[in-house]
């Protein structure tokens, strides 16, 4: 018996905030590098949607949940050509399982671990990061982070799209001091988002690509690119990021 | 044409069926000769409706020894028992409590029962509804095809009560505009009389469709024999609680019906069968009316946005598949009415933009009760080829297919297909639409569901998973295959109606992490499978009784039966790579992994041809917190993920868990049930918790010619035999050596130096490969073996206290912990 000696030149990371509170939506960006000086083909199924990256996260109360989009899709193959030393990176929504239930029961430590095929043969696992779930700070924050638990705001915000009774719950969260949580509560409401100038670039493509996942054609995603396109004009670059980001397509690692 | 088909006739011979529904492997296999109707293999083709040859029936129709003579038996015996196509389809099965106190009940028992006879095998499923009665109940049934017709078309009258000979009363089926529902058939009475299809079912199919509040119970068969015309089965009942809308508790019984088909009268009447059940101590009489050769029943309406195109039929693989036809094949009845054409253009649909449409554009349902599901043909979403969107409070009832995703132009399609939108390659976005009824349906991605079904190139499949095994010269979509694998087959004809009708419970019941459903016959298939990788042999071990609170271990091999070296990972359940799927009493599932998730890329070893890789584990404390915390039956399966498509499963383990039964066992299990305790034993530490430490302690020195104690033991020994940090409080446990073999010499009392170190590696965390209480085990068993002379083989009767196999000797042992350890 012997260890097989394989190294791969493709990595997986999941980033997520170390630190973050029940009443915000929890946004993770999942990478796939090419650390090597070869270019090579991977999948570019890097959403939640599609199926093929999953995600557990596992709780202070011992449970294992996995992070899931609420509704199945089908899909064909995806592929791009990730040259060396370039990276496809794509937000994740990390608020539900499969079945649109919470995926976080409460207040504590939570370990998250990713993996994703980039191809029929290879399955690549993120290393685990561990975060941790913080309670809401006020009364406002706590009618928030009880919205964050209501399967029709869940699905609203992972549909960009208003659904069922949760116009009430938007309205609140687009009145989230948390500009991630602001953005997507916006979109779900179909309103110009007023938390954009708050945010990062990449930040603010991590929540679009997370609720609309690339390639896309829906307008607000069009336009986003569109506007960091116009700034991204040395790569590399915040703005390049987060354009490559929108678009689906993998960028030089800084 | 096949009338009553002589195929498949009961010959008179005994057939004993499995509770799987298996045909029992000494019985002769003679059913598999032209069993018409739904079959995952079948070749394909449109249900099709056939007209009744009245008159004489030809061939030999009578069963048993030698023939009867109709001029001198009276009309009584002028029968034969039903064949199995007869038996084989839809049922209308209706209960009558049976004594004295019967009427005070006065009640409606009644729903659909499904038959499914197939090569060697024979399920039985039933959903049944529950109503007082105030009136003279009348029949419910809804026929999607009458209902698809037209708004006039009546309702065929289907008898609910066998006549004296024990054959139903006439059907009545008003002529009319009934023709517009059967095209080529040709009625010119005011009424048709004793209207008959093939195998006993009505001309017009029809499905017991009834209110979701009267629902009541389901029950599945758990063994079946058929003889001489008499069908009897044991069965489970799980029944429905309305309050919670879950099944919450189950009972047995046995039904006894009998099938017989008049010769002569009332030929072209529907099959009857009458007979009796016992179910949770109450016995009724029963009757039974077929409704169709097929199990259910949908009606589907198709919107099409504007420009785009509905693919009404498409030739794959040299054959023409509709949606309808590829439904029936799988025992569904799924006609489809093509309705509007004309929906606004929208080149990007959202979830919301979805469900609007659902709201806006779904015609009216012909009763509250119709089983109906909406498909669009869309534009796009994303990079979608389909999704099933609408999983709101009234879930699984709108689907759709996105026509303009476009494909790329890669090799492994087919020429046709390069370049082109979806609805332009007919057969691709028929699977697709297809696939995303399926999901309206409950069923799962078989990389998704929680049974783990392989994944291969059925329609549940993604179509990315299907390209997969698309090539150069085996190009996608001809690769696909246009039929559900055997574990959806399964769950489409016998998941109980909760689960599979649109509009009830919600995606993910089932085959999601919202349930796993009911076990056999709903997933006979999916969890009796054989394993993706037929080289390969996982084996679990488990006690096969245990009370709750006791310590409990589990061992797996994993054994190379092929002839050439493979790789794979490590057999610990900290990885994540290898699993356990846990059926717990009340039928609800989980999945078991230890408290540590360790993390990295895929481990992997070379395990030579003949090779067997051994692991043990604790599985008394693990992802899902005591594992046998309540008393009854528990079913565990082991799964080992080789890679991204291969599965090894072991066959299943039941373990039966007793409550405690004398006080050293309640003492034992007050002290283990605490989570603390069980933490402590899954980490093979106590940190700096002095309570917990004692804790451990009592049962170390009270009770450890138990596992349990010595568990407990062998935990403090492991911990004491090293230091503790917590740098978060700046505080120190210092090693106690004294201590540590002291507790170590507690746990070897009355153990073989076998039995101490299957323990010591089961309470080492599986991610600590240096964790001292196992070397201090094999040293302690090698100073033992140099002493006694013992060859650390296992001593007669060693086996552990676990009812676990001894196995190997404390080094091999070591080197299974080392070679399990990441």
């Amino acid at each position: 018996m012997s260890t097989d000696p394989g190294t791969p030149t493709v990595t997986l990371t999941l980033g997520v905030p170390p630190v973050w509170s029940l009443d915000e939506v929890l946004i993770g960006t999942i990478t796939l590098t090419n650390t090597g000086q070869d270019p090579v083909m991977v999948s570019s199924r890097l959403t939640l949607a599609e199926g093929d990256l999953a995600v557990e996260v596992t709780g202070p109360d011992g449970r294992t949940r996995a992070a899931g989009w609420p509704w199945s899709a089908d899909s064909g193959l995806r592929e791009v050509t990730l040259p060396g030393g370039h990276a496809l990176e794509c937000g994740v929504l990390l608020l539900c399982t499969r079945s649109s239930q919470p995926l976080f029961p409460g207040v504590g430590e939570y370990v998250f671990t990713a993996r994703f095929s980039i191809d029929a043969q290879t399955m690549l696992d993120a290393p685990a990061v561990r975060a941790v779930a913080e309670p809401a700070s006020d009364d406002p924050a706590r009618a928030r982070a009880r919205d964050l638990t209501d399967r029709d705001v869940i699905q609203s915000l992972a549909a960009s799209g208003e659904l069922g009774a949760a116009g009430p719950a938007l309205s609140r969260l687009s009145g989230s001091p948390h500009p991630s949580t602001a953005l997507a509560a916006d979109l779900a409401r179909g309103i110009a988002p007023a938390s954009t100038d708050r945010m990062d670039p990449v930040e603010l493509a991590a929540v679009m690509t997370a609720v609309l996942p690339p390639p896309t054609l829906d307008p607000r995603a069009t336009a986003a690119m569109d506007h960091l396109i116009a700034g991204a004009r040395l790569p590399g670059n915040a703005q390049a990021r987060a354009a490559a980001m929108l678009a689906g397509l993998p960028h030089l690692q800084a | 044409m096949c009338h009553d088909c002589n195929h498949g006739l009961d010959d008179g011979r005994v057939y004993r069926f499995d509770p799987d529904g298996e045909l029992l492997a000494d019985e002769p296999d003679v059913m598999g000769v032209g069993v018409p109707g739904p079959h995952p293999r079948a070749v394909p083709g449109p249900a099709t409706v056939q007209l009744p040859v009245p008159g004489p029936i030809s061939g030999p129709v009578l069963a048993g020894p030698g023939s009867v003579s109709v001029g001198t038996i009276g009309p009584a015996l002028l029968s034969r028992p039903c064949s199995f196509p007869v038996l084989n389809g839809s049922w209308l099965i209706e209960f009558t409590r049976s004594g004295p106190a019967a009427t005070a009940f006065n009640q409606h028992i009644r729903g659909p029962m499904r038959i499914e006879v197939q090569d060697a095998s024979l399920r039985i499923s039933g959903d049944i509804y529950v109503r007082r009665l105030r009136l003279v109940a009348t029949s419910e049934l809804v026929n999607p095809t009458v209902v698809l017709a037209a708004a006039a078309v009546p309702t065929a009258a289907v008898p609910t009560a066998p006549d004296s000979t024990g054959d139903a009363a006439t059907a009545t089926l008003t002529a009319g505009p009934i023709t517009a529902a059967l095209p080529g058939l040709a009625i010119t009475g005011e009424t048709l009389t004793s209207v008959v299809g093939p195998n006993g079912a009505p001309l017009i199919p029809s499905y017991p469709q009834l209110p979701m509040s009267q629902y009541s119970w389901y029950f599945r068969s758990t063994g079946v024999t058929y003889s001489g015309g008499t069908l009897s089965f044991s069965l489970v009942r799980h029944v429905w609680n309305r309050t919670s809308k879950e099944f919450s508790s189950e009972d047995v019984g046995s039904m006894t019906l009998s099938c017989r088909r008049s010769v002569l009268v009332n030929r072209n009447t529907p099959a009857t069968m009458t007979g009796t059940a016992t179910i949770g101590h109450v016995t009724y009489a029963v009757s039974a009316t077929k409704t169709s050769n097929l199990y259910r029943g949908c009606a589907v309406e198709v919107d099409v946005m504007t420009g785009r195109t509905w693919p009404s039929t498409a030739v794959h693989g040299g054959a023409v598949r509709t949606f309808t036809d590829i439904y029936a094949a799988d025992g569904w009845d799924m006609p489809v009415r093509l309705d509007e054409l004309t929906i606004p253009d929208d080149a990007s649909l959202t979830v919301a933009e979805l469900e609007t449409l659902l709201t806006a554009h779904r015609g009216a349902a012909t009763s509250a009760d119709q089983w109906r599901l909406w498909l669009l043909v869309g534009s796009t979403q994303g990079g979608l080829l389909g999704l099933m969107f609408d999983d709101d409070s009234v879930p699984r009832e709108g689907s759709v297919g996105f026509a303009d995703a476009t494909f790329g132009n890669q090799d492994y399609l087919e020429p046709g297909a390069r370049g082109r939108p979806l609805d332009e390659v007919p057969d691709a976005f028929l699977r697709t639409l297809v696939h995303e009824a399926g999901h309206a349906l409950n069923l799962f991605h078989p990389k998704h569901d929680i049974h783990n079904p392989p994944i291969g190139t059925e329609i549940m499949n993604q179509t990315g998973d299907v390209m997969g095994f698309a090539s150069p010269t085996n190009q996608y979509p001809g690769n696909a295959t246009l039929g559900f694998a055997s574990h959806d087959h399964d769950s489409l004809i016998h998941s109980p109606d909760p689960q599979v009708r649109p509009g009830w419970k919600n995606f993910g019941w089932g085959h999601g992490d919202l349930s796993a459903g009911l076990p056999t016959p709903v997933d006979a298939a999916g969890l009796t499978g054989g394993d993706d990788d037929d080289d390969l042999v996982l084996t679990l071990e488990l006690p096969g009784e245990m009370y709750v609170g006791e310590y409990v271990t589990a061992a797996f091999t994993l054994t190379n039966t092929g002839p050439v070296a493979r790789s794979v990972p490590r057999l610990n359940l900290a990885e994540g790579y290898l699993r356990l799927s846990h059926v717990l009493p009340d039928g609800s599932f989980a999945r078991s992994r230890d408290v540590v998730v360790a993390c990295g890329s895929r481990p992997s070893s070379v395990l030579e041809p003949g090779g067997s890789l051994a692991a043990r584990a604790q599985v008394f404390y693990t992802s899902e917190g005591v594992t046998f915390d309540r008393s009854g039956k528990h079913i565990l399966r082991a799964f080992l993920d080789l890679d991204e498509g291969t599965t090894v499963r072991s066959d299943r383990a039941s373990v039966w868990v007793r409550t405690p039964s004398t006080p050293d066992e309640v003492t034992i299990a007050s002290t283990m049930l605490d989570p603390a305790v069980g933490r402590a034993l899954a980490l093979g530490d106590f940190g700096q918790d002095l309570a917990l430490r004692n804790q451990l302690d009592a049962l170390a020195q009270h009770h450890s010619a138990t596992d349990s104690g010595a568990a407990a033991a062998l935990v403090l020994a492991n911990a004491l035999a090293r230091g503790h940090s917590d740098h978060r409080r700046g505080s120190r446990r210092e090693p106690e050596p004294e201590q540590s073999a002291h507790y170590l010499e507690l746990a070897a009392q009355g153990r073989s130096p076998s039995a101490l170190m299957r323990l010591a590696v089961t309470v080492a965390s599986p991610i600590e490969a240096g964790a001292p209480v196992v070397a201090q085990a094999l040293a302690r068993a090698s100073g033992e073996q140099t002493s006694a002379g013992d060859t650390a083989a296992a001593a007669p009767g060693d086996a552990g206290a676990d009812g676990v196999a001894a196995g190997s000797g404390p080094e091999q042992l070591m080197a299974d912990f080392m070679a399990a350890a990441p």
